[in-house]
């Protein structure tokens, strides 16, 4: 913990030289709606103006989940727009792989080349410290997100897991037929630091109905996995009184179609496949998105920071969802699209530019990298 | 008995491997300041004898004493230690060090740090060269893998030297060295005699014994024959101990008279690297004919050369009607050669010992039995029998693993492999080694039946006994070229003996 | 005289650093800054794990051995450096012996299995790997920890102000091997390699050397582990994945033969440099890391055939395959 406190102590004495002015929180940060401050969040990122346009880099991690592919078509979506072009004048996306030394060294790459901000999703979250601290010799600004690192003195942004679940829960709970029964609890894969603030969510409302008993079972966040633990957990316990499922929800929708299991109420992610069979069999429930547009509101983030904006060091987004009551075909659910696509594509309530239609996601190709 | 005048005295040494004796209950003595020949056929255990005085090959029975002293000894440095030094046949010196490194290999100059002191070493190379008087014109810093032959062979020896050893064994040593060096090194060998050496010697050059060695103990089967003093023996006689066995009658009926058919294959001046050096020789249909010779005189290549498996062969060659060798193992299935090559070591070039003996049995006719790219499992099934059947393969069912047969029986899988190939030209490597007698008797027969249905056979074995009992002809090579020709009465030990080490017994004279 | 000589026993060598030095134009000429102190400064830290994990490789494959399990002991070094090179310099110095030693054991396991247990190399350090990368992650399940940042700047800015630390890293790790090379052990390890036969019958100890060569290659791969450390600032038990069969392609590059005997240690530093520079220009020439193995896969090739050229002298067809 002291190691903890020298290095904090250190860091932010090397980038203040430079530059970036850490405050406590006192003044408004840039969209407090959208980036919100995190609970316990004490620390204010800014940096000195500059004059655009702006050079910015997105580097990925993982390849081949179709959540990061509509992440990285989104960014380049919104960097196409007339608006954003003047701002942005050159953006270049780099997906790494799993390897967390290669990731680093692109990040690297981009801070030696002169690049003005790098947004990315870490591999790794503990091993970014020494990149934080080269990025802000150089005055590079660096935004990390969905997968947050350990170090506050950059911008982080991601959904507030535990908020996440509640909200999911709390749907499920109230939609149940009575306060008391069975709820089946589909988690993620273990050891994962979202897998555990998700779970506190889902603890925190059913510890308000003491007569809910709860199976959990592991789905690894795989449509896959979680159909056959799913299957399983039906073929052991017979019925439930509700469901929630953290993502790869499709496979409680299958399983439940493939058990003739009765309509309980759903908890589970926003791909369109899950939405799409909710609303089409008419299973109360709810899907609550972590959306791939924070893929564009970190790049937003990156250019604001550029601009001069204020931000806290950890930033919380909207949680969008949606009730199958309320769902809409060609707004929360797309007949025409494949199941693994992301309904929402974006955070309405961070602005209007934020919201992306298939067609234009679609349209994107890798020839705008450059 | 003087026993504490024997410098080095071997008492009652035994080594066998499986059910043979390499060495049997061997006494033996050599004395301090002499130059003491070893002589024998191939596989008559000097190399064996050899390696237990280094300590590499531990005889099961019987103690070695060196100065009275009996020696333990578990490995070449152990023996070196002791003062008894190696030149290897297989050369020991390491290919991608220098030639001053390799000298010094064993007991390096170090510098006051410990590490090794490469300025002195290359003076010690350099000092230890001079000394010697041969390979002056040796760079000490050049790589040993670059050097040729000759010039490793001289590392060896410096190599050796440079320990004063009191016993420096030479295992064929000067075989490889160019006729300049060889005066220069009996020399060296002259002097580190006069200087107290004992220096056992091992060579098939009779001529280089003779001018060399004070004594001789000639080696058969294992045993110790007998010592005598250089000169006080005939070569004749030397022969003799060194044959002693009578011929077994276990070789089918040969064939008689020559054949009248024009050969199927014919050489002359066929030569490569320094390895052949003009051989002439003719094989006609329905003819053994058998390579002789000590081991390494070019027979292997002459084989190899036929087989199209060496590169850049000189001379001229026909095969049936082709003036060209084939291709590789791969080019002498083809129309026209009809050459099969059965090699020397069947466990890692004839066989795939993990593999059923179905598979290793059409290997190479897949191509004949996949009529339309697949191979075809009734005609497969219909080959196999077939060899199994004329070959007597003893085997219960053909989808076993080949090394679950008997050496015997493997070999004979081996030789219908290549027979399935229906080839015109049978070259076989040692076919019989390692093998029962009984199997032996049987190989010879299906040869001989081979032979008598119109096939030629060119073989190279070291067995003396299958040049004279199996083949209607015998090649005796020496140095590259054939040495002799021996057919009919002339066909005997003796004479293919006298050949072998280049005595020249009249050899000439007699060939038919 | 001297020159072609030196050309013809060190010709894979500078082969090998004429590949980099081509590249490493290349990658200046598009480079957008060119060359520059701060460009070569995160360059060289690239690269400078690779280089020591190459040589460890080298010193490895000298002995006609290799290992597999070298990532993996970098791996675990890494790990356990995240525990203990902090605190108070006393403490730091303890924690780089400790983690130096890890290595060494590790290496030692590797040799002494090899060895006595006399399994074949190739199996014996991939189930060695196996476990020590289970021991990785043991010490630390999940990435993370903490290491010397006073360190880290050291080994990972510029010493002087002048040269890339990582450069002198890379240069210790030559200056490392040479006197073992020069020491009997080093001498050893080359000679078993080129001819365990003539090793044996030349009274070496063949058994030592071998040991040594595995424990030495735990060495230089915990000195990898340790670097990563400090450009990480933590552990990661999953670091060394791509890290063994690149330290082999590195020796490759590098002109050492996998057959043993024959090789540098300053070949492989730079078959990593140019395995590392190939990744930093596909880079900035605009294309996905993700095609860096294809490029890779090509210069390996590419040296593997000049290595081969040696077959096609080759005047018996059967010695090639022997």
């Amino acid at each position: 913990m002291t190691a903890m406190g020298t290095l904090l102590k250190r860091t932010s004495a090397a980038v203040l030289g430079v530059g970036l002015s850490l405050n406590t929180v006192s003044a408004e940060t840039y969209m407090p709606n959208c980036y919100i401050p995190a609970e316990g969040n004490e620390k204010i990122i800014q940096y000195d103006a500059k004059e655009g346009p702006y050079r910015v880099a997105l580097v990925n991690g993982h390849t081949g989940i179709p959540w990061r592919e509509q992440m990285i078509q989104s960014v380049r979506a919104w960097a196409d727009r007339p608006e954003n072009k003047e701002t942005i004048g050159e953006l270049r996306v780099v997906s790494t792989g799993p390897d967390v030394a290669a990731q680093i060294a692109a990040v690297d790459n981009f801070i030696q080349a002169g690049y003005d901000a790098i947004a990315f999703i870490a591999v790794n979250p503990t091993a970014f410290d020494a990149v934080v601290r080269r990025a802000n010799r150089t005055g590079t600004v660096l935004v990390s997100f969905d997968n947050p690192v350990d170090n506050d003195s950059i911008l982080r942004i991601t959904p507030n897991w535990v908020d996440f679940e509640t909200i999911k829960a709390k749907s499920v709970l109230e939609q149940m037929s009575e306060t008391s029964g069975r709820v089946l609890e589909i988690r993620g894969i273990q050891g994962n630091s979202t897998d555990r603030d998700r779970h506190i969510g889902v603890e925190q409302v059913l510890s308000e109905y003491p007569d809910v008993e709860v199976i959990e079972v592991v789905g690894n966040w795989d449509t896959g996995t979680v159909q056959r633990v799913t299957a399983d957990a039906f073929a052991v316990h017979g019925q439930f009184d509700g469901i929630i499922c953290q993502h790869g929800c499709r496979g409680v929708t299958n399983a439940m179609a493939a058990a003739d299991h009765p309509a309980v109420p759903v908890g589970g992610d926003a791909e369109n496949g899950y939405v799409k069979a909710m609303a089409g069999n008419q299973i109360p429930g709810i899907s609550v998105s972590v959306s791939p547009g924070m893929g564009p509101l970190a790049v937003r983030a990156a250019v604001a920071l550029l601009q001069g904006e204020s931000f806290p060091s950890m930033a919380n987004l909207p949680i969008p969802n949606v009730e199958t009551a309320d769902m809409v075909a060609g707004t929360h659910y797309y007949p025409d699209e494949p199941d693994t696509f992301e309904t929402v594509t974006g955070y309405a309530a961070c602005g209007e530019d934020m919201v992306f239609t298939p067609d234009e996601l679609r349209t994107q190709t890798h020839a705008s990298d450059s | 008995m003087p026993e504490t005048s024997a410098f080095l005295k071997l008492d009652g040494i035994s080594k066998h491997y499986g059910g043979v004796f390499a060495l049997n209950n061997v006494h033996f003595e050599a004395s301090k300041a002499s130059i003491h020949a070893i002589l024998g056929e191939n596989g008559a255990g000097k190399s064996t004898l050899m390696k237990s005085l280094v300590g590499v090959v531990h005889p099961e029975e019987g103690s070695i004493l060196l100065e009275g002293q009996r020696l333990r000894m578990s490995g070449s440095g152990d023996a070196a230690e002791h003062g008894i030094v190696c030149i290897f046949q297989e050369l020991s010196i390491v290919p991608d060090l220098n030639v001053a490194a390799n000298i010094c290999l064993a007991d390096p100059p170090r510098t006051r740090l410990g590490l090794i002191d490469r300025k002195k070493q290359a003076r010690l190379a350099r000092e230890t060269l001079q000394d010697m008087g041969v390979g002056l014109d040796i760079d000490v810093h050049s790589k040993v893998a670059d050097l040729p032959l000759s010039k490793r062979q001289i590392v060896e020896i410096a190599k050796a030297v440079i320990r004063k050893p009191k016993v420096l064994i030479l295992d064929e040593a000067t075989s490889a060295l160019t006729a300049a060096d060889v005066e220069p090194v009996m020399a060296l060998l002259r002097r580190l005699r006069d200087e107290g050496t004992l220096i056992l010697f091992i060579s098939h050059r009779m001529h280089e014994v003779e001018a060399l060695a004070d004594t001789c103990s000639v080696f058969r089967n294992g045993e110790h024959v007998e010592t005598f003093a250089t000169g006080s023996r005939s070569d004749e006689e030397i022969v003799q101990m060194m044959i002693g066995k009578p011929l077994s009658q276990i070789f089918p009926e040969k064939a008689g008279e020559t054949p009248e058919a024009p050969p199927y294959l014919e050489t002359s001046g066929l030569s490569w690297n320094d390895k052949l050096k003009g051989v002439d020789l003719d094989v006609r249909p329905c003819e053994i004919v058998g390579l002789g010779g000590l081991d390494g005189q070019g027979q292997q290549e002459v084989l190899q050369a036929l087989a199209g498996v060496l590169r850049g062969v000189a001379g001229h060659i026909r095969i049936g009607e082709q003036t060209e060798v084939p291709n590789g193992p791969r080019g002498g299935l083809t129309e026209g050669y009809r050459v099969a090559l059965v090699p020397e070591d069947r466990k890692t070039g004839g066989l795939f010992l993990p593999q059923s003996i179905a598979n290793n049995l059409t290997a190479p006719i897949l191509e004949r039995i996949s009529p339309r790219g697949v191979v075809s499992g009734s005609e497969e099934h219909a080959r196999i029998d077939e060899m199994i059947r004329t070959l007597q393969i003893k085997v219960s069912s053909a989808d076993l693993a080949v090394s679950t047969l008997s050496g015997g029986n493997q070999q004979k899988v081996v030789i219908a492999k290549w027979l399935a190939t229906k080839p015109k030209l049978l070259l076989l490597i040692d076919p019989t080694r390692g093998i029962d007698v009984g199997t032996k008797q049987e190989i010879y027969r299906l040869l001989r039946d081979l032979a008598n249905d119109g096939l030629a056979i060119l073989f190279y074995t070291t067995d003396y006994d299958e040049l004279i009992g199996l083949c209607d002809r015998a090649l005796v090579m020496y140095d590259g070229r054939i040495n002799a020709e021996l057919s009919g009465d002339q066909l005997t030990e003796q004479n293919i003996l006298s050949s072998a080490l280049n005595m020249g017994v009249g050899a000439e004279e007699r060939v038919s | 005289m001297r020159s072609s000589g030196i050309f013809k026993t060190q010709g894979r060598t500078l082969f090998a650093w004429g590949v980099f030095a081509i590249l490493m134009g290349v990658f200046l000429s598009v480079h957008p800054r060119g060359a520059s102190l701060g460009v070569f400064t995160t360059w060289s830290n690239q690269c400078a794990a690779l280089a020591l994990l190459a040589v460890g490789q080298t010193i490895v494959v000298l002995s006609k051995g290799i290992d597999l399990s070298i990532g993996p002991i970098m791996a675990l070094a890494n790990c356990i450096a995240s525990h203990l090179v902090n605190g108070s310099p006393s403490e730091i110095a303890f924690g780089v012996v400790i983690v130096i030693a890890t290595g060494a054991i590790c290496g030692l396991i590797n040799g002494l299995v090899v060895v006595v247990g006399k399994l074949q190399a190739i199996i014996a350090t991939l189930a060695a790997g196996a476990i020590f990368t289970g021991l990785a992650l043991l010490v630390r399940p999940i990435p993370g920890g903490d290491i010397s940042v006073g360190l880290s700047d050291a080994m990972t800015m510029e010493a002087f102000g002048v040269v890339p630390s990582a450069v002198l890293v890379m240069l210790g790790a030559v200056a490392l091997w040479y006197p073992i090379r020069r020491h009997p052990i080093g001498r050893s390890i080359i000679a078993v390699g080129s001819s365990e036969a003539a090793a044996e019958a030349s009274g070496l100890n063949v058994a030592r050397a071998k040991i040594a060569a595995y424990a030495l290659g735990g060495v230089f791969a915990a000195l990898g582990g340790l670097f990563i450390g400090f450009q990480t600032l933590s552990g990661d038990p999953s670091i060394g994945l791509t890290y063994t069969l690149n330290s082999i392609a590195a020796v490759v590059i590098g002109g050492t033969m996998l057959t043993g005997g024959a090789g540098s240690v300053v070949g492989s530093i730079a078959g990593a440099l140019v395995l590392r520079t190939i990744g930093s220009l596909i880079f900035f020439i605009g294309l996905q890391p993700l095609a860096q193995p294809l490029f890779e896969g090509t210069v390996l090739l590419i040296a593997v055939s000049f290595g081969a050229t040696r077959l096609l002298k080759i005047k018996n067809r059967m010695e090639v395959f022997q």
